[in-house]
């Protein structure tokens, strides 16, 4: 716990070092978000960190090639505890030329492959988040873990012993909803939990009757909650300061929809003006969308895509990746307006990065308890495979 | 006591039939030139029952790996389920009544299993001081967050019917198990199907002296444990 509330600290420290001791130039050739992998050589690293920093570029777009097949070069040494490294591209025009210390040796790789996106293509890089996700522990367990976005560090979050699903970011990160299989008073029934990653203190935020799932937060107020305590899996949003224990009847919970089919994984719009979620309608598996204020429910068309489920709004509010299930499961994409869905590669439970262009998902290996995790770049198609762990993984979330 | 059973089968029938001919009500949220399906699944719901306890739900600290400490409830006395837990201690008994099983992707009731719920429901009218838990449970061709939902709602589906041969409602709870406790293990239409299922816990009082013979089949009860039943 202790090493993840420092990684924030270090990062920052990290940003101000690179500013501080760096030289930066402009003109470098800038490709931007072409959807074509961008060759990159990788030179004069040992190690751990050559393979971090070619995964990093990987995930974000970038080819490793050899130096003279290279659009870029980026060669460095990595030291004891420091990392340098020269960026140019092949017409001879220079980058930067940092030198980052301060950290965890991969910590310091991801910095070095964030600041190179940034020069190559002007987006901030992703390579410092952080993931949330499910993994079965034992027999009939599974708890939530978070680790680095690509899979390493991995570090318990929860000891329930039983099921959890779900995991859920809160808008600023300082902590997640989740839901648990918990038993309180003799009685195991599903919870939603509200967890502090800051304080490590829980509470039981949904405990009615009946189906407790969802948790989403936005930055603009409600927390969405799927509930079953009126009769139907239905959405419900409560006030962010919502206390359960003080609200037993539900009366400051708002009723958003009132269904007769499954309601399943809501995600908000990043203004906070409309939470999607999945549903049917006469049983065709449709993807929909309503007010915050309420109201009916819209479809969002998602032509060329069978049974879609899983929503996931994109950060920059243009997207939402989803599952499709047409034998197996893939992951696509649609326009948030709705439109032509485009399916990318098998897998599901998909979750959008920070800089809307990378899904981390999970793709099943021989059955469902054996999932891993994978990362998708959208523009360029590009699939990643995370680590394997011994437990199947589930439902990442990503920072 | 066989022609009560198919009576009360033949109500249930009828009852789950006239829900599933149902048009869509007005309460529903409408897709603006749609119209919602209607699955046969409205209706009375399970209602929210009594709370069966109350008392400091806020959980011991995570994620230090510290193990979390547990809760610190104290139930009140009650008549039925509560969010927070049970009044009183019980008995946990699985497996007293045979399993309820469900096509792919559907949580309609199979007339075939009508009898089934019909004994359980005159168990649970012969032993009103006992809750029943129906739990709803999912073969994988799903993703989870789905099956979740999916399992509610054939758990849902099970209590309705409960509920509509005169089960109170407040006995009754609902626990989606989604995907994670198959019965059986593999990727095949057997086992599929046997996953595929919803499945009965019964809360006995502590101080019950056993289980009544009536609705339930004896040979089939297994407390757990430290049962008092007889076989």
């Amino acid at each position: 716990m202790n090493r993840i509330k420092s990684i924030p600290v270090l990062l920052s420290m990290l940003v101000c070092f690179v500013l501080a001791n760096s030289t930066w130039a402009a003109g470098l050739q800038v490709q931007g978000n072409v959807g074509k992998l961008i060759p990159v050589a990788i030179k004069g690293y040992q190690g751990e960190i050559a393979k971090v920093l070619a995964f990093d570029l990987e995930v974000m777009g970038c080819k490793i090639v050899a130096e003279t097949d290279a659009s870029y070069v980026l060669e460095g040494k990595n030291g004891a505890n420091n990392l340098t490294g020269i960026l140019s591209d092949n017409a001879g025009n220079f980058g930067f030329n940092l030198n980052i210390n301060g950290a965890a040796p991969r910590v310091l790789a991801h910095a070095l492959s964030n600041a190179t996106i940034k020069a190559i293509t002007g987006q901030n890089g992703i390579a410092h988040t952080q993931i949330l996700f499910t993994m079965k522990t034992g027999k009939n367990q599974w708890e939530v873990f978070q680790s680095d976005y690509d899979g390493h560090n991995p570090v318990a979050l929860t000891h329930d012993k039983t099921i959890v699903e779900n995991p859920m970011w809160m808008p600023d990160h300082s902590g997640l909803f989740y839901t648990s299989w918990m038993t309180i008073g003799g009685l195991q029934n599903t919870t939603v939990v509200r967890h502090s990653l800051k304080t490590g203190k829980r509470k039981v935020f949904s405990r009615f009757k009946g189906l407790n799932t969802g948790g989403a937060m936005t930055a603009h107020g409600p927390v969405a909650v799927v509930l079953s305590k009126g009769g139907a899996t239905d959405l419900y949003l409560a006030p962010k300061d919502w206390d359960f224990l003080k609200d037993i009847p539900g009366k400051k919970l708002f009723r958003a929809t009132r269904t007769r089919e499954e309601v399943s994984s809501p995600t908000w719009s990043p203004d906070g003006r409309w939470i999607a979620f999945a549903t049917l309608v006469k049983g065709r598996y449709v993807l929909v969308k309503i007010a915050t204020s309420g109201g009916p429910m819209i479809e969002i068309p998602t032509k060329g895509a069978f049974r879609p489920t899983q929503p996931c709004w994109s950060p920059d509010g243009k997207w939402i990746s989803f599952t499709q299930q047409r034998g197996g499961f893939q992951i696509g994409v649609v326009p948030a307006t709705g439109g032509n869905a485009k399916i990318y590669c098998e897998g599901e439970d998909p979750a959008w990065a920070a800089n809307s262009r990378n899904i981390v998902f999970t793709r099943r290996a021989g059955g469902v308890n054996k999932k891993r995790m994978a990362i998708l770049d959208v523009p360029t198609e590009q699939v990643k495979m995370l680590p394997a762990f011994t437990g199947g993984v589930g439902q990442p979330a990503w920072q | 006591m066989q022609g009560a059973t198919y009576l009360k089968t033949l109500a249930l029938v009828c009852a789950v039939a006239a829900i599933g001919c149902k048009s869509a009500t007005t309460d529903v949220t409408h897709i603006p030139g749609k119209t919602l399906a209607n699955n046969g699944n409205g209706g009375n719901g399970n209602g929210n029952g009594n709370p069966g306890g109350n008392g400091n739900t806020g959980l011991g600290p995570g994620g230090t790996g510290g193990g979390n400490g547990g809760p610190n409830v104290t139930p009140n006395p009650g008549t039925g389920f509560g969010p927070l837990g049970l009044p009183g201690e019980h008995e946990i008994v699985r497996d007293a009544f045979q399993k309820i099983h469900f096509a792919y992707d559907s949580a309609e009731l199979r007339p075939a299993d009508l009898p089934h719920i019909t004994k359980v429901a005159e168990y649970l009218i012969q032993n009103p001081n006992h809750l029943l838990e129906v739990e709803g449970h999912c073969d994988e061709r799903g993703t989870e967050d789905y099956n979740l939902s999916l399992g509610e709602r054939r758990a849902q589906t099970i209590a309705q019917a409960l509920a509509e041969l005169g089960v109170t409602v407040n006995r009754l709870a609902t626990k989606s198990m989604g995907e994670k406790m198959p019965m059986v293990q593999g990727g095949n239409k057997e086992s599929f199907a046997a996953n595929r299922r919803g499945e009965f816990v019964l809360y006995v009082p502590m101080e019950s002296q056993g289980l009544p013979s009536g609705g339930a089949d004896p040979q089939r009860v297994n407390l757990i444990p430290g049962g008092t039943a007889t076989p």
